[in-house]
């Protein structure tokens, strides 16, 4: 069975005023229907562009190479009216910050319906009951009155449903959700995430989760994927990589965490050095020089992804068993 | 509120306030424009110290040969009184040149002076002066200096005076709201903590992160100087006669208009001293404002990158 | 209104600063001591300057600007005649600099870079450095004298009879009259000095129509309706174009002002009978009822201007409205 959003060997190129520069290199995904898939990293891990660049909103000059196809079809090589209609229908985005991603000047109601009314064919009348109840769903008082609101009128996690709402207007199959609880107030978050996980199993969708908050990612994933310096370098089952980390980074990451187990007196560790530029990272496995476990070898060559079973890291030395059979992805 | 808007659109404002941050070592010689701007420039001011030795003819000497039409011997053709309009447009640039930049130094001066007190001092002094430039820039330039040279009788003194009269309220506006904003930094409040008085404060700290901005502001306004001088002039308002400059003799060519030569050539004069301004202060302004001079691709892609957080 | 009386003030206290004698400037060249004193008497001069200023508040509260030395009229009566030719030119430029600014400004930010970008940047820059005067100058040069394409000023051909006076506009009464030819021929007598307005307006509003497109063209905004799948027409016009227009709209009171400058400049070369030929000459004259009148109607069109424009940041965003 292929999955609904498939990405093999995508890689993407930015310009940057040094020339063009690859930020994200030969990712694989493979994200099921009505399934939440986490990606997980830190700022400019490639995350967001590889999103961008399945509904093709790559800044200008950017370039993807690779393949990525959505049930069955091959989205890059469509062209521009078919990715228009793809968008907002059938893939739909929620972006990081609220506060930014609604247009403040333009009604509530008008950018709930106006791409529905596009893509569906709705009437005006249609549509804009369609939207009431899609702010009912994502518990939004008064779904009516709201409609005629312009967005400064709602609070940040207001704003960030109504983003989800627009974004579930189509009702896509898949939802990229980028970030979207990093701008709101922890005591929001939660809200949000369940707000998500809930959609998703009543709208039968897949949920893609950007987020560098591996602790978001816990409590619905359920596959993990874990991006730095814009490769894919450890992901397998949510369960797995949650509670056997291979990768140092992702180890890293969770050690970061704070832990409810974990007395008051225990000391947050956090990953040493700063994250590597997707523009010019280190030579070899582009952690190594914030790695505790890093051998000369990592200098040497990109790891590639080693696989035990369904969980897969791009580390020699902590699947240095695996590396020896020479199974590579 | 409403006529400060109007003399400065926010955008350009706040492109103002973001560029005293940025690093001004940009490649603004990258830019042929500039690059242009600059050169027409460097051979006005060149025509501007030496015009006698460059000018072929006196450029007041008549001559019987009255309005010709370009030719060997007058590349320009000559006037109603047989002048050289050659020499004429070369001498009025020791005129317009010079009168230009005293304008903006004027004006700029006063109203950055202005705009310092108004957005340090803060309070009823704050609120007299901006009153007072709501006053003076709530007449088209051209008109209140229309009236002020009427009144005071048309000459080249009182065409300046009464450009600087209507012009000293931009500066006024660009500093007072770049003092604001530079006035709450930390770097300024900790100046002050640190005992200095709020008049060294003042001169040590803010008015030299002004200093970019206005040097922008001054050259884009460089050019209008120069077309509002020889406006007024053309209006017989402003530098009188026999004097050569370039707006009256536009002047004189409006009454001989079939004869292109007489106008053509002062007008071009202004237009190309006018663009050379202009041009320059566009390059400058993307020197101190890099986010409109990288390409946007880059810039969309290291956004993005940042972004991703 | 504290600016209004300030203008007032300024513009009477400009005047009295006239070192000449209004009645000697008024009077031919031999004038009689009597009719001096008979000048004085009529016009006040003699009175001291806050009653003057007083009287002429008065006068001004009442609609009452005085009565030109130089027409013998009512100055209210000479604007009023005047205003709809100015405002006709007025109107003519800025609809035009409008529609073609705001398109050159969103076409260059969002071809920013390119070669069209450049070539924009150049075409507005010198449009803002062409004198004005020299350019309507050359126009009529080329357009009138050499090709005998367009007329050499005026509002309508001497041969032309004017349409029913109903809005003051001679193309809008010529429609309205059903005459094609008269409105054809205002038409023509406007595209000389219409265009050289024109020019200006559309460099000021190509450029800052580009600057307030690039502020917005990268915001989440734009990018999110992107992820919905608007088509790019939609994007650029509902999303991109609608959060510029409060730097756009701010930008009109100062193209208004720059309209209003011009057409003293542009009415005294096409022989435009409107109130900046009426300045001028006034000016020149040293008709002081006469500038204190036109100058003050101006700055209360420029106060009454930039009120709209206020008032169109609340219609156009809604977080104004709210505070």
């Amino acid at each position: 069975m292929s999955a609904l959003l498939e990405l093999q060997g995508l890689s993407i190129r930015l310009p940057t005023p040094a020339g063009s520069r690859a930020v994200v290199h030969e990712v694989d995904l493979a994200v099921e229907a009505g399934q939440i898939y986490g990606i997980a990293g830190e700022s400019g891990s490639g995350k967001t562009m590889t999103m961008l660049s399945l509904l093709g909103l790559l800044p200008r000059g950017g370039t993807v190479h690779g393949r990525a196809s959505f049930a069955g079809r091959d989205i890059l090589s469509a062209d521009k009216k078919a990715r228009q209609a793809l968008r907002g229908r059938d893939l739909s985005m929620v972006f990081q910050d609220p506060m930014t991603s609604l247009h403040p000047m333009l009604t509530v109601g008008k950018q709930l319906t106006e791409h529905a009314r596009k893509h569906l064919g709705l009437s005006k009348g249609e549509a804009a009951a369609r939207a009431a109840q899609m702010l009912e769903d994502v518990r939004i008082p008064d779904g009516e009155a709201a409609l005629r609101a312009y967005p400064h009128e709602f609070s940040g996690g207001m704003r960030q449903r109504i983003a989800i709402a627009i974004a579930l207007m189509c009702e896509p199959q898949i939802l990229i959700a980028d970030e979207p609880t990093t701008a709101l107030d922890v005591t929001v978050q939660a809200g949000i995430l369940a707000l998500l996980d809930r959609l998703r199993r009543e709208k039968g969708m897949a949920v893609v989760l950007i987020t560098h908050d591996l602790g978001v990612m816990s409590s619905i994933a359920e596959r993990i994927s874990v991006m730095y310096a814009g490769r894919v370098i450890e992901s397998g089952d949510a369960r797995d990589v949650l509670k056997q980390p291979s990768h140092p980074y992702t180890r890293g990451l969770l050690g970061s965490l704070p832990q409810p187990g974990l007395g008051a007196g225990t000391e947050l560790r956090s990953i040493p050095g700063v994250p590597a530029s997707p523009l010019d990272p280190p030579r070899g496995c582009a952690f190594h020089p914030r790695c505790a476990l890093a051998v000369d070898a990592c200098k040497e060559g990109v790891p590639p992804l080693l696989r035990r079973g369904d969980h897969a890291a791009a580390c020699i030395v902590t699947m240095r068993d695996v590396a020896s059979e020479e199974v590579v992805a | 509120m409403s006529a400060v808007d109007a003399a400065l659109p926010p955008s350009r404002l706040r492109r103002f306030k973001r560029s005293r941050s940025r690093s001004a070592a940009r490649s603004w010689w990258r830019q042929p424009t500039m690059l242009i701007g600059l050169t027409i420039a460097a051979i006005w001011i060149v025509v501007a110290i030496f015009a006698p030795l460059l000018a072929p003819h006196d450029p007041l000497a008549q001559d019987f040969a009255i309005t010709q039409a370009p030719s060997g011997a007058h590349p320009f053709g000559t006037d109603e009184l047989g002048r050289d309009i050659l020499s004429r447009v070369l001498v009025a640039a020791r005129n317009s040149l010079p009168l230009a930049v005293l304008l903006v130094l004027c004006a700029g001066t006063l109203g950055t002076t202005l705009g310092v007190v108004a957005g340090y001092v803060g309070g009823w002094v704050d609120g007299l002066i901006m009153r007072l430039a709501d006053l003076f820039s709530a007449f088209p330039a051209i008109v209140l200096a229309m009236v002020v040279t009427a009144s005071l009788g048309p000459s080249t003194r009182n065409a300046v005076l009464a450009l600087v009269t209507v012009t000293w309220p931009i500066y006024a506006r660009v500093v007072r709201s770049l003092v604001l904003s530079i006035g709450q930094a930390e770097y300024v409040q900790a100046f002050r903590l640190h005992g200095a008085s709020a008049r060294r404060a003042m001169w040590k700290e803010v008015l030299p992160n002004v200093m970019g901005p206005i040097i922008v502001l001054a050259t884009i306004y460089l050019a209008d100087a120069l077309l509002l001088l020889a406006g007024l002039s053309f209006l017989g308002l402003g530098t009188q006669p026999p004097t050569p400059e370039w707006g009256s003799m536009i002047s004189v060519g409006t009454q001989y208009f079939q004869n292109w030569w007489m106008a053509t050539f002062p007008g071009l004069a202004i237009f190309s001293a006018a663009l050379a301004f202009n041009f320059i202060g566009d390059g400058l302004r993307d020197v101190f404002d890099p986010q409109s001079q990288i390409g946007s691709g880059a810039r969309g892609g290291s956004e993005s990158v940042e972004e991703d957080a | 209104m504290l600016l209004l009386i300030g203008i007032t003030l300024i513009s009477f206290l400009l005047t009295q600063a006239v070192p000449g004698d209004p009645a000697l400037a008024n009077l031919g060249q031999h004038p009689t001591p009597e009719s001096i004193r008979a000048f004085h008497e009529k016009y006040g001069l003699d009175d001291p300057l806050p009653v003057q200023y007083v009287n002429y508040l008065g006068n001004l509260v009442q609609g009452d600007l005085g009565v030109s030395q130089q027409t013998h009229q009512p100055v209210t009566d000479d604007l009023s005649k005047l205003v709809p030719a100015t405002a006709e030119l007025a109107v003519f430029a800025i609809v035009f600099s409008t529609i073609f600014g705001v398109g050159f400004g969103v076409l260059a930010a969002l071809k920013r870079d390119r070669a069209v970008d450049h070539g924009l940047r150049v075409f507005t820059l010198a449009g803002i450095s062409v004198p004005m005067f020299w350019l309507g100058l050359l126009g009529l040069y080329l357009f009138f004298f050499k090709w005998g394409l367009l007329p050499g000023g005026g509002r309508l051909d001497p041969t032309t009879t004017p349409p029913t006076d109903v809005t003051g506009f001679n193309t809008v009464d010529a429609l309205l009259d059903g005459n094609l030819n008269t409105f054809w021929d205002a038409f023509k007598h406007l595209i000389l000095p219409g265009g050289v307005l024109v020019l200006y307006s559309v460099s000021l509003i190509s450029r800052y129509t580009r600057s307030a497109v690039l502020e917005v063209l990268h915001a989440d905004y734009v990018r999110a309706a992107r992820a919905k799948g608007l088509s790019e027409f939609t994007v650029v016009t509902r999303y991109i174009l609608r959060a510029a227009l409060p730097s756009i709209v701010t930008v009109m009171g100062l193209v208004f002002a720059n309209v209003l400058a011009g057409a003293v400049l542009v009415e005294n070369i096409f022989n435009w009978p409107g109130i900046g030929q009426y300045a001028y000459k006034s000016a020149v004259s040293l008709d002081l009822p006469a500038i204190m009148g036109v100058s003050i109607f101006i700055a209360l069109v420029y106060v009454i201007v930039n009120l709209i424009v206020d008032l169109l940041y609340a219609v156009i965003d809604p977080r104004v409205r709210l505070s």
